[in-house]
């Protein structure tokens, strides 16, 4: 395979290429499902090639999935001449931050290949799932899923980098659908829309509890029909580890991203309050909101050695004691904050798509709270958890998210389930109303794995830990009954 | 992309090298060009062509489907071997239903073979002339120029063939100052009827229109709805209230109401996918002939899309929505058309005392699926409108609305429709709307 790098090299150098880069990608994907019994099961392979060169400041890119010599020399050569018609309409050069060049091997530490496991051992636990979620009638349907992935990733650059990447993912979950008083309401385990997700092997299924929790999970998708509707109104909330997840996912982690700071997002997914001129200065919360980036951390789904530049996994800051401290950085765009090299976000969804600065793993760090003191510290709120819904607006300012699940908090006592929760605020406004972050004990790393960007559409996947915060006087159940 | 007859080798192949007791293969293949600008340069020039396979073979009352990248014959075999594997792993079946004989299907036009082959430097030119124009007016311009042709076909053991060729082509251009933008987007089956110029002007227009804009309010307001806002909330309908399994299961807004006036009596909706530009397919994912379909009729509840499944629980025809013989999902119209009204947007302000003017909204999504409860940000020109004229741009709003009800509270509809593709099949086609009581529940900053 990096013989056949080599060759795109050297022939993208050939017709002029100042910089070239190749990734060859293989994955392989299981996905199961189980819905009302029902087993689905689809496998998928593929394998193919993208070479991305600058011409004289331009870049270009081209891919295939045909992995011969012959094609490697006529996309090498077809990648210079987009990067030469780009050129036409260029004020100013790409600047290339500076980085060593590896020769590695690295992969994800996973102890069960989950592609070994026999299909008849995973479909035998979803389906013991699924008989406990459908025990009442009430439920509607149940869906239960498992997902894994690896990706074995050749890089080649012409500074002389060859690293080879075995990456593997393993994920599961399940959620079900009550419906009955004349309403529907959703309830999933260990997290909304798939499940929980992490870089690893088999063994992260197995330890998730899923069928200790189906029948708890049952239960309060039936009593969310009947549950009282989350009222219109002020108040204090502590939202769960699975539902901040999101929180910091849309309005920090985007807002964070160097190239949506910078406008390249202008007219797609948008652009950021978070401009350069906040840098180390912006109040983005209150003195204990501590946010860092991390493409080392164990578990997580942008954990990598090397991202699609060819740049070392790293861990750095992005908000410091609630000041804004950190962007997500690549090599093009590192200068525009005087850094010398990239922080390393760089990545493609696959084969065909070119990389573009991406979200790390991105945590808040853990506070000092137990949740159960958190919970008696607390007058009037409600406790939010899982996410249903999402939406932020172009600059990352003004957010307004869904919760699958809720309860009412009453002089410290955890009371009533409310169902149809969300909560809207304005990014900084929010973070800086955080009073209160819980312990190690609540923290964990949640997997997304749908995060859309850029134009042609990627989806890419990262992870984000938190444990349960509190924020004070928060707009909640917007759209229903006022108190 | 490959032809048509390459695209036929393959799916013979696979069936002729299987041994299942029924096969099916589809192919979906997008060749895609896109120039991408911002702060008034080029910044990504990409060209790919990717097709993705699924293989689906039944043994018995089992099934299963492998999906690969690669249309290269020397990896059939491999993938029918895992095929085989997973559908014999599996300790329960499954209700199977026969595969369907040839059809005849009605034709789509949305294929244009000079959209399919616009060079790089061609995409490049056109966003010069679009980037100086805003540059000269010293605003910062971002947006894409791409050109794409997309073929779905499915094939199967029992001789079916069906292929549909789609292109398009897409110019996309927010303009922006230091404290407004403007945006306007034309998506068209052919590059030749694209005006890069026209698009920029509009989008400088709404820029400048939008400058120095000032707060308003939450609260509820009439609406005039350009297309692009309209396609924005309606694709919500698709899969929330017209989903023909969440339907037959009591799980949407109009369970129950088939037959009942749903809406306000000026809107007709569709599943139309033979309308021009729209990208529709005439059959659907297991080969069937696709019916069009009247959802709503004078706000009038009519049909709802089906597969074999879903028909048999509503007692009512297939009519060709089937997403695929395992599909869990359920049937949905994925060519949505509103029917044009007499309206220019023109007469829409005029006759509007107070309200507010919307360009497009951003980052849409469902609170509640049984209200059809959603929420999102106006984007790139929100104007405030009073006493029949356009007075001065606005801050960006949220609104936290029910889809149902601003089609009961409609009271005017556009007389031109803009047509979007959306790729695979999926598209739309929808003009203007006035809406009365829409509800704006919080503000932003800029
Ligand atoms: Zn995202």
């Amino acid at each position: 395979m990096f013989k056949l790098g080599n060759l795109a090299i050297e022939t993208a150098k050939h017709y002029g290429a100042d910089y070239a880069d190749i990734r060859i990608i293989e994955t392989k994907n299981e996905d199961l499902n189980v819905r009302n019994g029902k087993v689905s099961a689809d496998y998928s392979q593929t394998l193919g090639f993208g070479v991305r060169v600058l011409y004289r400041g331009s870049w270009g890119f081209a891919s295939s999935d045909t992995l011969t010599m012959e094609e490697v020399k006529k996309v090498s050569k077809e990648a210079v001449l987009i990067a030469k018609a780009s050129n036409t309409l260029q004020a100013a050069k790409v600047r290339w931050a500076k980085e060593d060049s590896y020769k590695d091997h690295w992969f994800t530490p996973a102890l069960k290949n989950p592609f070994r496991i026999p299909l008849e051992q995973k479909l035998d636990l979803m389906l013991k799932i699924d008989e406990i979620l459908r025990k009442k009638p009430e439920i509607r349907v149940s869906t239960v899923e498992m997902s894994f992935q690896n990706i074995r990733k050749w890089f080649v650059n012409s500074q002389g980098s060859e690293i080879l990447q075995d990456l593997m993912r393993s994920g599961a979950g399940y959620s079900v659908t009550s419906v009955g008083n004349n309403d529907m309401q959703v309830r999933s385990y260990p997290a909304s829309f798939g499940g929980q997700y992490y870089s690893g092997g088999y063994e992260i299924v197995e330890q998730m509890e899923l069928l200790q929790n189906a029948e708890r999970v049952r239960e309060e998708a039936i009593e969310l029909l009947t549950a009282d509707e989350c009222e219109e109104k002020v108040s204090d909330v502590i939202i769960g580890g699975s539902q901040m997840v999101l929180q910091i996912h849309e309005s920090v982690g985007h807002a964070t991203e160097l190239d949506r700071v910078l406008g390249y997002e202008a007219n797609y997914a948008g652009t950021s309050f978070a401009t350069l001129e906040k840098y180390k200065k912006f109040k983005y919360g209150s003195p204990i909101v501590n946010l860092f980036a991390d493409s080392t951390i164990p578990l997580g789904l942008a954990t990598h050695g090397y991202d699609d530049d060819g740049v070392k996994a790293q861990r750095w800051d992005i908000v410091k004691n609630g000041v804004l401290s950190g962007y997500m950085t690549n090599r093009e765009l590192a200068h525009k904050i005087n850094d010398t090299r990239s922080r390393g976000c760089s990545r493609s969804q696959g084969f065909s798509s070119i990389p573009i600065i991406r979200i790390a793993n991105l945590s808040l760090a853990p506070g000092e709270w137990e949740l159960d003191d958190l919970i008696k510290d607390t007058k009037n709120g409600v406790f939010m958890d899982t996410n249903k819904s999402w939406s932020i607006d172009q600059m990352r300012l003004n957010f307004q998210f869904g919760c699958e699940i809720g309860y009412e908090i009453k002089n410290g006592k955890k009371g009533r389930m409310l169902k149809n929760c969300s909560y809207q605020d304005i990014t900084p406004e929010f973070w800086g109303k955080c009073d209160a972050i819980c312990n190690e004990n609540h923290w964990d790393l949640w997997g997304v794995i749908n995060c859309g960007k850029g134009q042609p559409g990627q989806r890419a996947e990262m992870s984000h830990g938190s444990s349960p915060a509190r924020f004070r006087k928060v707009h909640i159940g917007i759209g229903n009954k006022k108190r | 992309m490959l032809t048509k007859s390459k695209i036929h080798q393959f799916t013979e192949r696979v069936i002729k090298d299987s041994d299942a007791d029924m096969t099916t293969v589809s192919i979906a293949g997008e060749k895609e060009a896109l120039t991408r600008f911002s702060n008034n340069e080029i910044t990504q020039n990409v060209d790919s062509i990717r097709y993705t396979f699924s293989i689906r073979c039944v043994y018995g009352d089992r099934v299963g489907v492998v999906s690969g990248t690669s249309l290269d014959f020397k990896n059939i075999k491999r993938f029918l071997e895992t095929a085989k594997q997973i559908a014999l792993n599996q300790r329960t079946g499954k209700k199977i239903y026969p595969l369907f004989e040839p059809q005849q299907y009605k034709t789509c036009k949305g294929y244009d073979k000079g959209t399919e082959d616009v060079t790089p430097q061609t995409r490049a030119d056109m966003v010069k002339s679009a980037v100086k124009l805003c540059a000269k007016e010293k605003m910062s311009a971002a947006g894409i120029m791409s050109n794409a042709a997309m073929l779905y076909a499915i094939a199967n053991s029992k001789g079916l063939f069906a292929i549909n060729e789609n292109s398009n082509a897409t110019f996309s251009i927010t303009a922006q100052t230091k404290n407004s933008s403007g945006w306007a987007e034309d998506s068209q089956t052919s590059i030749k009827k694209l005006n890069v110029m026209k698009d920029a002007e509009v989008a400088v227009k709404k820029a400048k229109l939008s400058k120095n804009p000032k707060s308003a309010e939450p609260g509820k307001y009439t609406v005039i709805l350009e297309p692009a806002a309209v396609a924005d909330i309606l694709s919500f309908l698709s899969y929330t209230v017209f989903n023909g399994l969440r339907f037959a299961e009591g799980r949407t807004f109009l369970s129950g109401k088939m037959g009942e006036r749903v809406a306000d009596a000026r809107i007709n909706l569709y599943d139309d996918p033979f309308v021009d530009g729209i990208g529709g397919i005439p059959f659907d994912m297991e080969g069937f002939p696709k019916k069009r379909l009247t959802l709503i009729e004078k706000g009038v509840f009519r049909e709802i899309p089906t597969d074999r499944k879903v028909a048999e629980m509503l007692k009512l025809e297939n009519n060709g929505h089937s997403l695929g013989a395992d599909d869990e999902w359920g049937p949905l119209p994925l060519n949505l058309r509103l029917e044009t009204g007499k309206s220019t947007v023109d007469e829409m302000i005029k006759s509007t005392k107070k309200g507010i003017l919307v360009t497009q909204f951003h980052y849409v999504n469902i609170l509640d699926p049984m209200k059809t409860l959603v929420t999102g940000m106006t984007r790139n020109g929100i104007f405030l409108v009073e006493n029949g004229t356009v007075k001065h741009g606005l801050k960006n709003l949220r609104f936290t609305q029910s889809i149902m009800d601003a089609l009961m509270n409609t009271e005017m509809v556009g007389d031109r429709a803009i047509v979007q593709s959306g790729g695979f099949g999926g598209g739309f086609s929808v003009p203007a709307m006035k809406v009365r009581d829409f509800h704006f529940t919080s503000k932003t900053e800029f």
